[in-house]
C-alpha cells in the first residue's frame, strides 16, 4: 500500500488524540495521579481551537497519502514534513500554555506528567515521516530543533520530568558522561583485548574451547549476576562495572574478528602467499583489512550492548544513568525513569549511527564497495 | 630448468603426487594437464614452495628450492591463478606493483613498469585506480597477468588462469598471453583441465592421474604416441575429436598451395592467418573440399587450401 506507514502514524496520532490522555496529574507524588483527555488539558475556547487544528493535520496526513501516488514520493515527503513540523510545534506550544492553568499550579508539589497520549504522538510522527527522500528528512532535524527550542525557551517547565531535570542538573550531565565513558571504554578495552584473542584462535586453527567457553558463558550468564558475583573480589563502584562491561563487550569483538578472518577468500590469501609475502605482511596488508568490515560489525554490536548495559552499573555504584532510572524505580516516579531513559536512546542510536556511517566510509574509501 | 626429482606429496594418508619427475627447460610453455585432483596445482605449489614435498627435491636452475627463503624464491616467480587472487582492496596500479614493491623498487621504476605491463596486456591506462570490484572477468584477468609478470620474473605459474572467463574472453586472452609469451620467452607452467586451451598454448603437455606424469610430449606427439601403457587413458582423456582440436595449432598459411584451374567465389574464402579447424569448418558449411586463401587486409585471393592438405597434415607432410 502506497504510504501505508505514514497513513498509520496518522491515525495513531489522531486516536492518540481522541481516546489516550494528554497528562497525569497528581497533587504531590504519593497519591495516584489522574488522567486528563487532550479536550480537558487544553480546555480554553482557544485550546479548542487548537485541538482541531491538530485534527485536521492529522486528516491533512492521512488523505495526502491517498492523493499522492509513488512518483510524487518526493511531495508527499515535504507536504508530511511540514505537517508534522507544525504540528509539533503547535502542540508543544499547547502543552506549555495548558500547563499554566490554575489547577496544575495550585500545589507546589504537584507532578504533571506527560500523558500516554502524547509519547504515542511522539511515535506516530516519526511513523508519518519515516519513508521520506533524503532532501525532506531535513525535517526530523526540524523538530528536533523545535523540541530543544522549547524545551531550553522554559516555556515548558511546569511539566514534572523538567523539574526532575532542573532538581538535578548538576548531576545530570555529568552522569550522561560518565555512562557514555564507561561503555565506550569498556568497548575500548574490549576492542584490545578481543582483535588479539581472536587473531590468536583463528591463527592457530584449532577451536580453542575453553577460551570461548569462557566467553559464551559472559554471554549465558545474566548480567546481573556476573556483577553481583564480581562484587565480591572487586568491591562496589566503576571496577566491577568496567570488568562486566568489558567481558561483555569481548565476546562479539572476539566473534567477529574470528568469522571475518575467516570470510577473507582464500584465493586473495594464496595469492598474496604466492607473490613472496611474509606471513606478517599477508595478515597486515591482507586479512586484516578485508576482515574489517566484519570486525566494525561486531564493534558495533558490542557498543549498543555495552550502553544497554551500563544501566546496571548504576545499581553498584557505578554511576550513569542507572542510578537516575533505579532512583526513579524505587521512588516509583516514571518522569525520573524516563529521564533517565531518554539519554540512553538517543545515545544508543547516536552511536549506531556513527558506527554505521565509519562502517560505510571504510567500504567506500578503503575496499571500493559501493552500496 | 626447473626439474622435479621423485617428488612425493603425502596430505595425511592421501598422495597428491607420486614419484613425480620432470624437467622443465627454460623459455618452454609447459601445460601440466588432467582431471581435478590429478596433483597438477599441487605440482605447481611445489615449484614456489607452497608446498613442501614430502619426498624428493624440486631444484630451479639446479639450486634445490627447500635451501631458499621462501619469500625470497617466490618474489622472483610469478604466480596467476584462477578468480585473479586480486587483492580487492587495492587499486589495480598498486595490485600490479606488489611485488615489485616487495623488492623495494624505486617509485619512478614501479610507474614505469605498471604503464609498461599495462600496454603489454592490453588495459587502457585510465583502469590504473580502479578497483578489482568494478572490472569485467577479462579485465581482471589481464590485470592478474600484469601482477604475475610485474618483477619480469624468468618463471612463471599459471594455475587454471582463464577457468573463470567466458569462451569467448579466453580464446581471446589465451592468444594475447600466446603473443607475450613468444615475446617475452619465459619458462611458463601453466595448469589446466581444458584440453583445447592446453592444444592451444602448449610446447609440451604433461598429462597426469592420480598424482602420476603419465605421458609428456608436444600436443602433435601425444597423438600419435603408441608405444605407451596408458594409450587408453590418454585417448579417452584427450577426447575422440582431439585431432580437430589439435588443427586449430596449424596455420593454413603453412599449407597453401597455388591457386588450381579453377576459380571459386571468393566468398568461400579463408583469411592466411586463419588455422585449419577453421578452413575445415568453412569446407563443411559450404560443401566443398577446397576453398580459397585470401590476405589477411583484403579479400586478393593468395591460393588455395584442399581437404587432403588438412588430412595429410597431421603426417607433417608439407606439399
Amino acid at each position: 500500500m502506497r504510504f501505508a506507514l505514514s497513513k498509520i502514524g496518522s491515525v495513531i496520532m489522531l486516536l492518540s488524540l481522541f481516546l489516550l490522555s494528554a497528562v497525569v496529574y497528581s497533587p504531590n507524588r504519593i497519591v495516584t495521579g489522574k488522567e486528563y483527555s487532550f479536550l480537558e488539558y487544553f480546555r480554553t475556547s482557544s485550546g479548542i481551537v487548537v485541538f482541531v487544528v491538530l485534527c485536521i493535520i492529522c486528516i491533512g496526513i492521512f488523505v495526502f497519502g491517498f492523493i499522492c501516488d509513488e512518483k510524487k514520493h518526493k511531495i508527499h515527503s515535504h507536504v508530511v514534513g511540514i505537517f508534522s513540523v507544525a504540528f509539533l510545534f503547535i502542540l508543544l506550544f499547547q502543552y506549555g500554555l495548558a500547563s499554566q492553568n490554575i489547577i496544575f499550579s495550585e500545589f507546589s508539589y504537584g507532578r504533571l506528567s506527560l500523558g500516554g497520549g502524547f509519547w504515542l504522538i511522539i511515535l506516530g510522527i516519526i511513523m508519518a515521516n519515516w519513508g521520506s527522500t533524503n532532501t525532506a528528512r531535513g525535517y526530523f532535524f526540524v523538530m528536533i530543533s523545535i523540541t530543544i527550542g522549547f524545551l531550553v525557551s522554559g516555556h515548558l517547565n511546569s511539566l514534572s520530568i523538567l523539574k526532575e531535570l532542573f532538581s538535578r542538573s548538576d548531576t545530570f550531565l555529568e552522569q550522561i558522561i560518565r555512562h557514555f565513558w564507561l561503555a565506550c571504554s569498556a568497548v575500548a578495552a574490549g576492542i584490545v583485548l578481543g582483535i588479539p584473542i581472536g587473531v590468536y584462535i583463528f591463527r592457530s586453527n584449532k577451536p580453542h574451547k575453553a577460551i570461548l567457553f569462557v566467553l559464551n558463558l559472559g554471554q549465558t550468564l545474566p548480567t546481573l549476576a556476573l556483577l553481583g558475583l564480581l562484587l565480591i573480589p572487586l568491591g562496589i563502584g566503576f571496577a566491577p562495572a568496567f570488568v562486566v562491561l568489558t567481558i561483555y563487550a569481548l565476546f562479539p569483538i572476539v566473534h567477529n574478528t574470528i568469522s571475518g578472518l575467516k570470510l577473507v577468500d582464500s584465493e586473495v590469501v594464496t595469492a598474496a602467499k604466492g607473490m613472496g609475502m611474509s606471513p606478517g605482511q599477508v595478515f597486515m596488508k591482507v586479512q586484516f583489512p578485508l576482515a574489517m568490515p566484519v570486525l566494525l560489525g561486531g564493534m558495533r554490536t558490542a557498543l549498543s550492548q555495552a550502553i544497554g548495559n551500563t544501566i546496571l552499573a548504576g545499581l553498584i555504584g557505578g554511576g550513569g544513568m542507572g542510578s537516575i532510572i533505579f532512583l526513579g524505580l524505587a521512588q516509583s516516579s516514571p518522569d525520573l525513569i524516563l529521564l533517565g531513559i531518554i539519554p540512553i536512546v538517543i545515545m544508543t542510536f547516536l552511536l549506531d549511527f556513527a558506527m554505521v556511517y565509519i562502517q560505510q566510509l571504510y567500504q567506500r574509501y578503503y575496499l571500493g564497495v559501493v552500496s | 630448468m626447473i626439474e622435479f626429482s621423485n617428488v612425493t606429496k603425502k596430505y595425511d594418508e592421501i598422495e597428491a603426487l607420486r614419484n613425480f619427475s620432470l624437467k622443465i627447460s627454460d623459455g618452454e610453455l609447459l601445460i601440466l594437464l588432467g582431471p581435478s585432483g590429478c596433483g597438477k596445482s599441487t605440482a605447481l605449489k611445489l615449484i614456489n614452495a607452497l608446498v613442501k614435498p614430502t619426498e624428493g627435491e624440486v631444484y630451479i636452475d639446479g639450486e634445490s628450492v627447500a635451501s631458499k627463503s621462501p619469500e625470497e624464491l617466490r618474489r622472483g616467480i610469478g604466480y596467476a591463478i584462477q578468480n585473479m587472487g586480486l587483492f580487492p582492496h587495492y587499486s589495480v596500479e598498486n595490485n600490479i606493483s606488489i611485488v615489485p614493491k616487495l623488492l623495494k623498487w624505486s617509485k619512478i621504476d614501479i610507474e614505469k613498469r605498471v604503464d609498461e605491463l599495462m600496454d603489454l596486456v592490453g588495459l587502457q591506462r585510465n583502469f590504473k585506480n580502479k578497483l578489482p570490484g568494478e572490472l569485467s572477468g577479462g579485465e581482471g584477468q589481464r590485470v592478474g597477468v600484469a601482477r604475475a609478470l610485474a618483477a619480469d620474473p624468468k618463471i612463471l605459474l599459471m594455475d587454471e588462469p582463464f577457468g573463470s572467463l567466458d569462451p569467448l574472453n579466453r580464446i581471446r586472452l589465451q592468444n594475447e598471453f600466446l603473443k607475450i609469451q613468444r615475446h617475452l620467452k619465459k619458462t611458463v607452467i601453466f595448469v589446466t583441465h581444458d584440453v583445447e586451451e592446453a592444444v592451444r598454448l602448449a610446447d609440451r603437455i604433461v598429462i597426469m592421474r592420480l598424482g602420476e606424469l603419465i605421458v609428456s610430449g608436444t600436443p602433435e606427439q601425444l597423438m600419435t604416441n603408441k608405444s605407451s601403457e596408458e594409450r587408453n587413458y590418454i585417448s579417452e582423456f584427450l577426447g575422440s575429436e582431439y585431432s580437430l582440436k589439435l588443427l586449430s595449432r596449424l596455420n593454413v598459411e603453412k599449407y597453401i598451395r597455388t591457386l588450381g584451374v579453377e576459380k571459386f567465389d571468393p566468398e568461400t574464402a579463408v583469411k592466411l592467418d586463419s588455422n585449419l579447424t577453421q578452413a575445415l569448418s568453412m569446407m563443411v558449411s559450404k560443401g566443398v573440399d577446397r576453398i580459397n586463401v585470401c590476405e589477411n587486409d583484403s579479400e586478393d585471393i593468395v591460393g588455395e587450401i584442399r581437404i587432403w592438405d588438412i588430412i595429410s597434415a597431421y603426417k607433417g607432410d608439407k606439399i
